[in-house]
């Protein structure tokens, strides 16, 4: 017979491995493809386009972390994604919407990033409750309205270039982020119609927490969406604002919260913080602040001989000495290191000091006189042991010059005796050279 | 008349008994033969001329070795070598000793006046023709004094584990790994792998404390051996004087007593500059911070490392770097053999090339480092 057994076997065996190289092809064909749905296929038209617009997004969306987690062009934009040509691509029959309607953008991005099923299996860490906070944000009710420059989704985090918050590109990085609420804000052009300022960002970039986040690098310190809320963003009113600045500085707010102010500011609606250190403009705090002069928000309430402007005043009084007395303190400091005295130990003094002026300005909020001066005790107490420090180092310098002179003095005999010495037995050796000169000569 | 009366000596011998003094001398002179010791030191002749002068370098180079010693072993007493105490301890010592401020101070100045002594000594022997025959091996250790005293600057100077003293070390320990074919290898034994860490500094002070010390004791003593046995250099035409022209001075007492006076003078001039001008500590080394700005090492390299400085990256295929060490090298072998070289008679014009070479090369040394100092 034609067929035997082991031809048979043999046949199997050989049919069964093509089949399987086969199927491998096709799996390999199907990954092949999918890579293609995404920015590959709808780039190789739009990398090409002359159009910055459509050309751009195509270049940078293959660093978007979109793109990184898999998405492609087609999950937002939809039509079809696998057709070469296009007007296949973006046929209305394929669902192509084209660039989508600020009004809709919100929603689109809920549909993955309100997904909680979804979004555990992206990146569990990031919250899903962004659309929620939007709509409730000052943001998402002028949407609702129908405006349709009003910031969402992509206005912030970008269309085609979004980057995780932690990462330095991003328009969300801290340091970067006021730079892109200004984008809008800072617009006189762009804000026309909105009635709001628009020098927030030249005043931020100049205040306390501008300087720290911008020249210092410190990335904890608070940017716009530190005290408005991200995606819930809306102006702090007079009653939050205790607790908007009080996220950072706990101990200030409780404090302020158990003062007298406290009541009064409430009645009187008065922003709790805002009334004494501004808001995007923050300075540093300065003792001028309770002079009861220019300088001072007590004056809108209090007038001079009232208890509040009597406090105010010794208040003052007790900083501007104790900052007074801090200059003198790092000038002595200077003057023993600048004469090379090591004082070192007593530049540690001042952290102390730091430490107790911090307290005493911390416990101004809660307007407790006792406390207050008790602290400013204390920082005195540093600064004059300091100066104390500074004064025997000073000391201990004029004291070694003494021991220097004083050693120079007792060596002097010993020079002049040694001197002596030596003028001795030079003078006997000359004689007795002219003696033996004039032996010779006599020989 | 009892048996003790007897034995009192009478007034007239009473009188002639030995001081103290000269009874303290019989005794010791007794047992350890003074005697000739002080002959030999008496019948050593320094001479006397317009070049007298240069022969208390030497002398005050001794001096300053013996504060070295001294300021060291009391150093020695409070220093920690390790990266996270050195620098707290020299501040200890500067600041909680009781005058340790003096010691260290001392001994840091004391070490820059040494290398600078150390120079000049080496320089008027050179002058003077010091070195010729028979003194070549004097010549010899002596440069290799002068190399050591370099060495324990270089070791000392990163103890402190100061921000200066971490970085020039950094840039020194890199210059020795530009060596040919030795120079990887070298510098990872001096740095005790690829970096300056806590391995130098413990390399460094094993080096300052033990190693150099034990060499320069031996090179030191071998040195100061073949001066008292060949006596000093006499200049030239010394010889051709008659007897009653010579004027030379004994070594002992009279040109003893003057180092004597010479070294106190130095000791309270050391004291005057560590009152006025201690040496400061600076910051302490944080070997992840970059190297600040004006890093440069210690004076006596800073020639040298200007050198290095101006040469070009490549000359040709080769690194500039690489033959810079190599030119130095050259000449630091120039300058140890120098008395084998130079085999010219005294006087004529051969000699005065070999003066014009020693005044540029001293020229050079000083203006290098002074630009060293001066540029950026």
């Amino acid at each position: 017979m034609f067929w035997n057994k082991h031809a048979a076997v043999r046949a199997v065996s050989i049919s069964s491995v093509i089949v399987l190289t086969l199927c491998a092809a096709s799996v390999r064909a199907q990954h092949d493809e999918k890579v293609l749905i995404g920015p590959g296929r709808c780039s190789r038209c739009h990398s090409e386009l002359p159009d910055e617009d459509l050309r751009v997004p195509a270049e940078t969306f293959a660093l978007d972390i979109h793109a990184k987690a898999g998405l492609g062009c087609a999950d937002c934009h939809v039509g079809d994604a696998k057709a070469g040509a296009e007007a296949d691509a973006h046929a209305a029959s394929a669902g192509f919407i084209g660039i989508p309607e600020p009004m809709d953008i919100p929603k689109m991005c809920a549909d993955c990033h309100g997904d909680v099923s979804f979004m555990i299996a992206q990146n569990p860490a990031l919250p899903v409750d962004q659309l929620n906070k939007y709509s409730q944000s000052r943001h998402g009710e002028l949407l609702e309205m129908g405006l349709r420059k009003v910031a969402q989704c992509a206005s912030c985090h970008t269309a085609h270039s979004v980057r995780p918050a932690n990462d330095p590109l991003s328009s969300t990085y801290p340091a970067n982020l006021p730079a892109t609420c200004a984008s809008c804000h800072a617009d006189d052009k762009y804000m026309a119609g909105f009635p709001i300022p628009t020098d927030q960002f030249d005043k931020y970039a100049a205040s306390v927490h501008g300087q720290a986040l911008f020249e210092a690098g410190d990335l904890g310190a608070p940017a716009c969406n530190d005290c408005h809320g991200n995606h819930g963003a809306i102006p702090p009113n007079v009653k939050s604002l205790g607790h908007v600045c009080g996220s950072c500085h706990a101990m200030n707010a409780d404090l302020a919260a158990n003062s007298a102010h406290a009541d009064v500011f409430e009645a009187r609606e008065i922003g709790m913080c805002t009334v004494c250190h501004g808001h995007h403009a923050i300075a540093p705090p300065t003792p001028e602040a309770f002079a009861m002069g220019p300088e001072s928000s007590c004056l809108a309430c209090h007038r001079q001989g009232d208890l509040g402007w009597e406090a105010g005043r010794q208040m003052f009084d007790v900083v501007s000495s104790l900052i007074e007395l801090r200059a003198d303190a790092e000038a002595a400091l200077d003057h023993a290191q600048g004469i090379g005295m090591d004082v070192a130990d007593a530049r540690f003094l001042l952290v102390d000091f730091r430490k107790a002026f911090l307290g005493m300005r911390t416990e101004s909020h809660e307007l407790d006189a006792e406390a207050y001066l008790e602290n400013a005790a204390k920082a005195r107490a540093q600064l004059e042991d300091v100066l104390e420090q500074a004064g025997k180092a000073v000391e201990e310098f004029h004291l070694r010059r003494r021991g220097l002179g004083l050693s120079l003095l007792l060596s002097l005999p010993v020079v002049v005796l040694l001197y002596m010495l030596i003028a001795r037995l030079d003078s006997d050796a000359e004689q007795e050279r002219e003696v033996e000169g004039e032996a010779g000569r006599s020989l | 008349m009892s048996h003790s009366q007897d034995k009192t000596p009478p007034a007239q011998l009473r009188d002639k008994r030995p001081d103290p003094l000269a009874r303290m001398y019989g005794w010791a002179n007794e047992r350890y033969q003074l005697d000739g010791l002080i002959k030999f030191l008496k019948s050593k002749e320094v001479p006397m001329t317009r070049a007298s002068i240069w022969y208390y370098a030497g002398g005050v180079a001794l001096f300053l070795f013996v504060i070295q010693v001294i300021t060291g072993i009391l150093l020695l007493m409070y220093y920690v070598p390790t990266t996270d105490q050195a620098y707290d301890s020299v501040q200890y010592i500067m600041a909680k000793v009781h005058f340790g401020w003096l010691v260290r101070s001392m001994h840091a100045w004391s070490a820059n006046l040494l290398i600078l002594l150390a120079f000049t000594h080496m320089f008027s022997v050179f002058f003077m023709r010091a070195y010729r025959r028979p003194r070549e091996l004097t010549w010899v250790t002596g440069c290799v004094l002068l190399g050591l005293c370099m060495a324990f600057g270089f070791s000392g100077y990163l103890l402190p584990w100061n921000e200066l003293a971490f970085f020039a070390t950094k840039v020194g320990t890199d210059i020795a790994g530009e060596l040919p074919l030795v120079g990887p290898l070298f510098l990872e034994i001096m740095r005790g792998g690829e970096d300056v860490t806590g391995a130098t500094l413990s390399r460094f002070f094993g080096l300052h404390v033990a190693i150099l010390p034990g060499i320069m004791t031996v090179v030191l003593g071998l040195h100061l051996l073949m001066i008292q046995r060949q006596g000093m250099s006499k200049p030239k035409g010394w010889s051709s004087l008659p007897h009653s022209q010579r004027r030379a001075m004994p070594f002992f007492p009279q040109f003893a007593l003057r180092d004597m006076l010479l070294w106190f003078v130095v000791l309270n001039a050391l004291a005057a500059v560590a009152v006025f001008a201690p040496m400061h500590l600076g910051h302490e080394a944080d070997p992840f911070a970059p190297a600040p700005a004006g890093i440069r090492p210690e004076w006596y390299f800073l020639a040298g490392y200007q050198a290095l400085k101006w040469l070009p990256p490549t000359v040709g295929p080769i690194n500039g770097e690489l033959i810079g060490v190599i030119g130095m090298g050259i000449v630091g072998l120039l300058v140890l053999f120098v008395p084998f070289i130079d085999r010219t008679p005294e006087g004529g014009p051969r000699r005065r090339v070999l003066d014009i070479a020693g005044f540029i090369f001293l020229t050079g040394l000083i203006l290098l480092t002074v630009l060293g100092h001066v540029l950026e």
